[in-house]
């Protein structure tokens, strides 16, 4: 019985022995310091982040390591959420960048890098234009797209309110562009606005431009971030529209409005345009956004942010960010002009095409 | 009523064992584990954050024991929901394992019955541990993986209590991998249409230690019948790859499990 007694110990001894040598539970040790959740530490991770993830600094004119000197040497231990949040929005509003963005916890407040983004979009108003332009405006894709004969004049008009991510809405895009064109199918001319479309995903733009193209375009060029220095950045992957299968082709004349809040999927869909040769960009230059692929990141105090982690040029080597495109004819509304029931970009456009 | 149901039980348990008959390692087992999965993930392509959580983890195997070789299959699952410092920030996460080793006996020791035996071996096994990243909404995510795709290195040691008892301790090390992971910033596995990363099987080879993992195994196997043992089984993980960004993630797992011998 002894026996059996020290068998069973020994036996329990070894088991707990091996056990104890492989449970390694330390997790600081096996995976590394985690980022501290006080205000230097969520700076230093947003700060970083960028460093080594944001696409656009070789088009950005600012010294990263200097920025973070100013504005890191501002924050202390007892710097409170509200502070932080300044110091970081300060930072951030260095690289004016339509795409950068800051939430915070409950993202019920957020704040974005770009300039033009904070100001009121008031150079446009639909409802005036429906209500003084439009013959009978019809809505598809969800209200995304609304159109009409323009009165008094042979001309098709379709605003298109964002490039929203297909599905989201329940929008065919496919099926409510072409639904828009057929119904405008008399028309000679088409005005397509995009005033005030703050953009979504390219790949909703180009669906809704293929129903515009006469030819395959290589648009735009972009380079990936491939690794943590500025300048790491990939091949070029072209970036490019077809017609799509089974269209007839389109050659009508089109004029493409634009303001300074058509941003992004909008100033693609813009580019595209202008390999047309039928077709004209009219109002005012666009918002200038054109980094791609936004990738969101974390903050350990809750709070996220967005960055673009493309870089887009032009076949030639231009890059649009931060300038954003100019119209061939610049015509502008102020704010008045809309309180007065003026639209001084559309007046041109239908003068245009007549 | 209590003693009397307690009582029921001992002779019951004691009837069991009385009519187990001789438990001979050789020979085919095929078992069904369940247990508890405690994981810990720090992924930078994701997040600075390290996310941890304890899931479930069933698991498959099927052994083949000689007297100078042992063959085993296994295939295993674990889920985790994970949170981190912060509640904002969740993932979901599943892995999958499936591993072949083949471990031939090199020697024996502890005299007078031997009860102690090293094998060394190989195995090839392939682990995935892919996390979905969601917030903001469901437009703004980060799916990240971890393929490694690999032939290892195996040691095992197994220490009998007597024939029909024994404990085993198995450690493997990859030799050779092929590891997939996200690319550093999304471009060629990334879906424009989708808005979603495209998950590649195979990607870069890499040759210890570059592909560093080691995965041990402690097992205790005691028969409960002629025909079924009873497994306990701890496993440890842990790897890292800093390719294109540092992973690494750790876990242990306990499981439990019935092994039927044919």
């Amino acid at each position: 019985m002894a026996i059996l007694r020290i068998n069973n110990m020994k036996k329990y001894n070894i088991l707990f022995f091996l056990f104890a040598l492989l449970l390694v539970g330390c997790e600081e040790m096996l995976l590394g310091p985690e980022p501290a959740n006080n205000p230097k530490g969520n700076f230093d991770v947003l700060w970083k982040t960028f460093d080594e993830n944001y696409a656009l600094f070789t088009v950005k004119n600012v010294n990263w390591d200097s920025l973070r000197l100013v504005y890191g040497s501002k924050i202390s231990a007892s710097t409170t959420s509200n502070e932080l949040w300044g110091i970081m929005t300060n930072l951030l509003s260095n690289l004016n960048d339509g795409h950068t963005k800051l939430f915070n916890e409950n993202y019920t407040k957020g704040f974005n890098s770009s300039e033009i983004a904070k100001r009121t979009a008031n150079d446009f108003s639909l409802e005036l234009i429906k209500s003084t332009k439009l013959e009978n405006a019809k809505t598809a894709g969800s209200g995304l797209i609304t159109y009409s004969k323009i009165k008094n004049a042979n001309i098709g008009y379709i605003h298109i309110a964002s490039f929203a991510l297909t599905g989201r809405y329940n929008v065919n895009w496919a099926y409510d562009i072409d639904k828009a064109l057929a119904d405008l199918a008399e028309c000679k001319a088409i005005i397509v606005d995009l005033r005030n479309n703050g953009g979504g995903l390219r790949v909703t733009g180009d669906i809704i431009a293929s129903a515009f193209v006469d030819r395959e375009i290589t648009y735009f060029y972009q380079r990936a971030k491939v690794g943590p220095g500025h300048n790491d950045l990939g091949d070029k992957i072209p970036i490019s529209i077809a017609p799509r299968e089974g269209r007839l082709k389109y050659s009508k004349k089109t004029v493409l409005l634009t303001n300074r809040f058509s941003a992004s999927g909008s100033e693609y869909f813009t580019e595209i345009f202008k390999y047309l040769s039928y077709t004209t960009q009219i109002g005012d230059t666009t918002f200038g956004a054109f980094g791609d692929i936004i990738s969101v990141a974390q903050l350990p105090n809750g709070w996220t942010f967005t960055y673009p982690c493309r870089l887009t040029t032009t076949p030639d080597g231009n890059c649009y960010e931060g300038k954003g495109i100019v119209p061939d004819y610049v015509i502008e509304n102020s704010a008045a002009d809309i309180k007065s029931e003026k639209d001084n970009v559309i007046n041109f456009a239908i003068e245009y095409l007549r | 009523m209590y003693l009397l149901k307690c009582n029921f039980t001992k002779v019951l348990y004691l009837f069991i064992l009385l009519s187990c008959k001789s438990f001979a390692q050789e020979g085919n087992y095929v078992g069904i584990n369940f247990g508890l999965s405690d994981f810990h993930l720090k992924d930078d392509h994701a997040s600075p954050l390290i996310f941890r959580g304890i899931g479930i983890t069933p698991s498959i195997q099927f052994m083949y024991k000689g007297e100078a070789a042992i063959h085993s299959v296994e295939l295993s699952y674990y889920y985790d929901y994970l949170g981190s410092i912060n509640t904002n920030f969740n993932t979901n996460n599943w892995r999958g394992k499936v591993k072949y080793s083949y471990l031939h006996f090199i020697i024996d020791f502890i005299e007078p019955n031997n009860q102690l035996a090293l094998f060394i071996g190989a195995s090839l096994s392939s682990f995935l541990s892919l996390s979905d990243y969601r917030y903001i909404d469901d437009n703004l995510a980060i799916e990240s993986w971890y393929w490694n795709h690999s032939i290892n290195v195996e040691l095992e040691l197994i220490y009998s209590f007597n024939p029909k008892e024994y404990i085993t301790a198995q450690c493997g090390v990859p030799a050779i991998s092929n590891i997939s992971r996200p690319e550093y910033s999304p471009s060629n596995n990334y879906s424009y249409s989708s808005n979603r990363y495209i998950v590649t099987t195979f990607d870069k080879m890499m040759y210890f230690p570059d592909n560093f993992f080691i995965n041990t195994i402690l097992t205790y196997h005691t028969p409960i019948s002629r025909m079924f043992s009873l497994q306990i089984e701890y496993e440890f993980f842990y790897s890292l790859y800093n390719k294109p960004k540092e992973v690494s993630m750790y876990m242990n797992n306990a499981r439990a499990g019935l092994f039927w011998q044919f």
